[in-house]
């Protein structure tokens, strides 16, 4: 029961998270992609905006890791 | 790093400025400021903007003229096969303007000929393409119809699916003729129905109505045979659908031959002229006074004494050029280009994708050198994957020596693989846990295994990419002598180091004493942060978020291991060795893919976000020296 428990904390540690960060992507990809449409210079800068949320995923997937590792 | 630049003044005899200004063009190293703020100060006194003149007004515009037409040519001319590694023909150089002016005019006037001729050529094919099916459909049908002067023929296209129509089209026709029609049916294909209809000639514009009404698909022949008996016509159509082929062959035959003989003249002669209409267009931004020129620039300082001697021995002293101090107000407009050594140079296309640094602050590429290959292996870490990488960017490089972009990327991608060789090694990693089955072990760690000793690897190293990155901001606050920020880099700094003594303290990898020391350090950076730096100081803490941001390196890592693992046992679960070589194969091939593609951009993301943010100030000057233009270039 209490591993059944722990597994389902880490996958939602890791789920939520990973989520979260397709919601913020899928809107900044759409302004992404006008942009660099109407100023292709700018493809840099947005890159690095669109890779942003991405650390909430990674923040999910170490406290899943941890949860796993610590909890046992 | 930044190339280091001289602000420089060149003065000389008006008389002397055609002259000057080829010799500038062909050193190619002054890029000329059009507008100095020095300038204003003393513009209205002696100095006032060069003034071109209508003469060399109307040449300019009898220069441009010419070259939309060699543009023009060189796009309708088939580029030959060897246009981009063949030396230029020289049949236009050293010709007087008119002779060449009257050559390309003559050259343009039987290119759009030929183009036009075969447009003409190509659209006729096209439409009798189109009706080729109901053609052959129909041609037989004429054969049975007697030609008469009380006659006439249409022919109409019918979809099978909409052969109810035709019930319909019988009975108006009847109606319409008084029984004085006849309609011939073939099937064209599986779709469409060809028909062709006889009637009274007096009838041909009720009927035309009757087609337009029931949305029947009247077959429009061709203009040039839109007045022939419809007999003649498909004879003629027939002719022209074997003829026509040929004539665009023709046309293509003499586009290519005349391609062969002037393409590589009309690419140097291209070049010749943009260097001329340039040499003209940059006296714009020179000043002169009532007897002089003056032309202000920038230039590297290390070709300073090499310009300035070739003044001198042209111009004896007549022309000179002389440093000049830089205004406070034009230190961010400083032009700004990179130089570095052969092995960093390819990792300037990273830094080049975002805005150029400003002049004196610090060109990342060497930092990206370093980091960008070490993060790619840590992700990638595996020995077979780096060597397919490896394999690939050799085959990139050779393919693609010719363009400097590619060969570019295919060099970091060969260190990159390297890298991932190295790590490969250090996890015990190829193909997975291929590499464990034929007696490879981990020297590092186990990456399937020692999560946590990876995490804190990949800790370590964000803390001594961030800590790096604070460092050069301390570089640069000092070398631009900015006192809040240097004072906000600093306790930054100390913030850091004061927390990893904490936290290294408090799980016992420190002694007890260093979380006093460095608690104190947190608490007391904080405050000097804010008091000496300004409220935006705060953003320092921010790098102790950023230092977790690096664990990307252990999580897309440990990804593509689960992945490699997975495509192991999936081939091993399939029992046939065929099958599961096949199905392990493709699922490693779409690792690599991802293995590609996301540890370029994560290793990316690292540098720009987490690393740039302590120190790159972007927003610098492109240096565009006044440079003769090439062949090769302008193509």
């Amino acid at each position: 029961m209490e591993i059944g428990l722990i597994a389902i904390g880490a996958g939602l540690a890791i789920g939520l998270t990973a989520f979260a960060t397709g919601m913020a992507q899928a809107r900044i990809g759409a302004a992404a992609v006008g942009a660099v449409l109407e100023k292709p210079e700018s493809f840099g800068t947005v890159i690095i905006l669109l890779v942003i949320p991405e650390t909430l995923a990674i923040f999910g997937f170490t406290i899943a890791i941890l949860i796993l590792f610590t909890l046992k | 790093m930044i190339v280091k630049m001289t602000k420089i003044r060149i003065m000389g005899p008006k008389g002397l400025l055609p002259v000057v200004t080829d010799l500038l063009h062909g050193l190619g190293v002054i890029h000329v400021e059009s507008r100095p703020p020095d300038v204003h100060r003393i513009e209205e006194i002696l100095l006032r903007r060069f003034s071109i003149g209508a003469p060399t007004v109307h040449q300019k515009e009898t220069l441009e003229t010419l070259l939309e037409r060699v543009k023009k040519l060189l796009l309708l001319l088939p580029a030959p096969p060897s246009a981009a590694t063949q030396a230029p023909m020289i049949e236009l150089q050293d010709r007087p303007f008119n002779e060449t002016a009257s050559k390309i005019e003559a050259l343009a006037a039987r290119v759009d000929q030929l183009t036009g001729k075969k447009k003409v050529h190509a659209d006729e094919l096209s439409i009798l393409d189109r009706y080729e099916k109901i053609l052959q459909a129909l041609s037989p049908l004429i054969s049975h119809v007697r030609e008469s002067r009380d006659l006439d023929y249409l022919g109409i296209a019918i979809r099978i699916k909409e052969r109810n129509v035709i019930p319909l089209l019988e009975q108006a026709m009847a109606k319409l003729t008084r029984n004085q029609y006849e309609i011939l049916y073939a099937q064209a294909d599986a779709e469409l129905l060809a028909a062709l209809l006889v009637f009274p000639k007096g009838n041909y514009t009720q009927v035309k109505s009757l087609l337009w009404e029931e949305a029947i698909g009247e077959l429009r022949l061709p203009s040039s045979i839109m007045d022939k008996p419809l007999g003649e016509a498909f004879k003629i159509i027939l002719h022209k659908r074997q003829d026509l082929p040929r004539r665009i062959r023709d046309a293509d035959r003499e586009l290519d031959e005349l391609s062969r003989r002037w393409y590589g003249s009309l690419l140097t002669l291209r070049a010749r002229l943009e260097n001329q209409i340039n040499q003209i267009l940059i006296a714009a931004s020179f000043y002169e006074t009532k007897m002089t020129f003056v032309i202000y620039g920038w230039l590297p300082t290390a070709d300073f004494e090499t310009v300035r001697a070739g003044l001198t021995d042209r111009f004896g002293g007549r022309v000179v050029m002389d440093p000049i101090p830089v205004e406070e107000e034009e230190r961010g407009q400083i032009p700004v280009t990179l130089i570095n050594p052969p092995f960093v140079r390819p990792f300037e296309q990273f830094t080049k994708i975002l805005p150029l640094p400003r002049y004196g602050t610090i060109d990342p590429t060497p930092f990206i050198a370093v980091f960008f290959p070490l993060f790619f292996g840590m992700i990638i870490g595996d020995i077979g994957y780096g060597l397919l990488l490896l394999a690939a960017a050799g085959i990139v490089r050779r393919r693609f020596r010719g363009d400097p972009f590619i060969r570019d990327f295919a060099y970091v991608f060969t260190a990159a693989s390297v890298s991932s060789i190295v790590w490969g090694i250090l996890y015990g990693e190829l193909f997975g846990d291929l590499g464990e089955k034929l007696g490879l072990h981990p020297i590092l760690m186990n990456r399937m295994e020692g999560f946590l000793q990876n995490l804190f690897l990949a800790l370590a190293i964000g803390v001594v990419h961030i800590l790096l990155g604070v460092g050069l901001g301390i570089f640069t606050a000092i070398q631009r002598g900015r006192r809040p920020e240097i004072i906000a880099k600093l306790s930054g700094f100390v913030l850091v180091v004061g927390f990893l003594m904490m936290t290294a303290g408090i799980m016992g990898f420190l002694p007890r004493s260093a979380v006093a020391v460095g608690l104190l350090s947190v608490v007391v950076s904080i405050p000097v942060m804010i008091l000496g730096g300004g409220p935006t100081a705060a953003m320092e803490i921010h790098n102790l978020v950023n230092i977790l941001s690096y664990l990307r390196l252990m999580g897309i890592g440990v990804a593509s291991t689960a992945l490699a693992f997975a495509a192991n046992k999936l081939g091993g679960l399939v029992g046939n060795m065929v099958l599961g070589i096949l199905i392990g194969g493709i699922l490693h091939a779409l690792n690599l893919v991802f293995g590609i593609f996301s540890p370029t951009i994560q290793s990316l993301r690292l540098h720009y976000v987490e690393f740039f943010e302590n120190f790159f100030q972007g927003g610098g000057r492109e240096y565009k020296p006044f440079r003769k233009t090439t062949w090769e270039r302008s193509a």
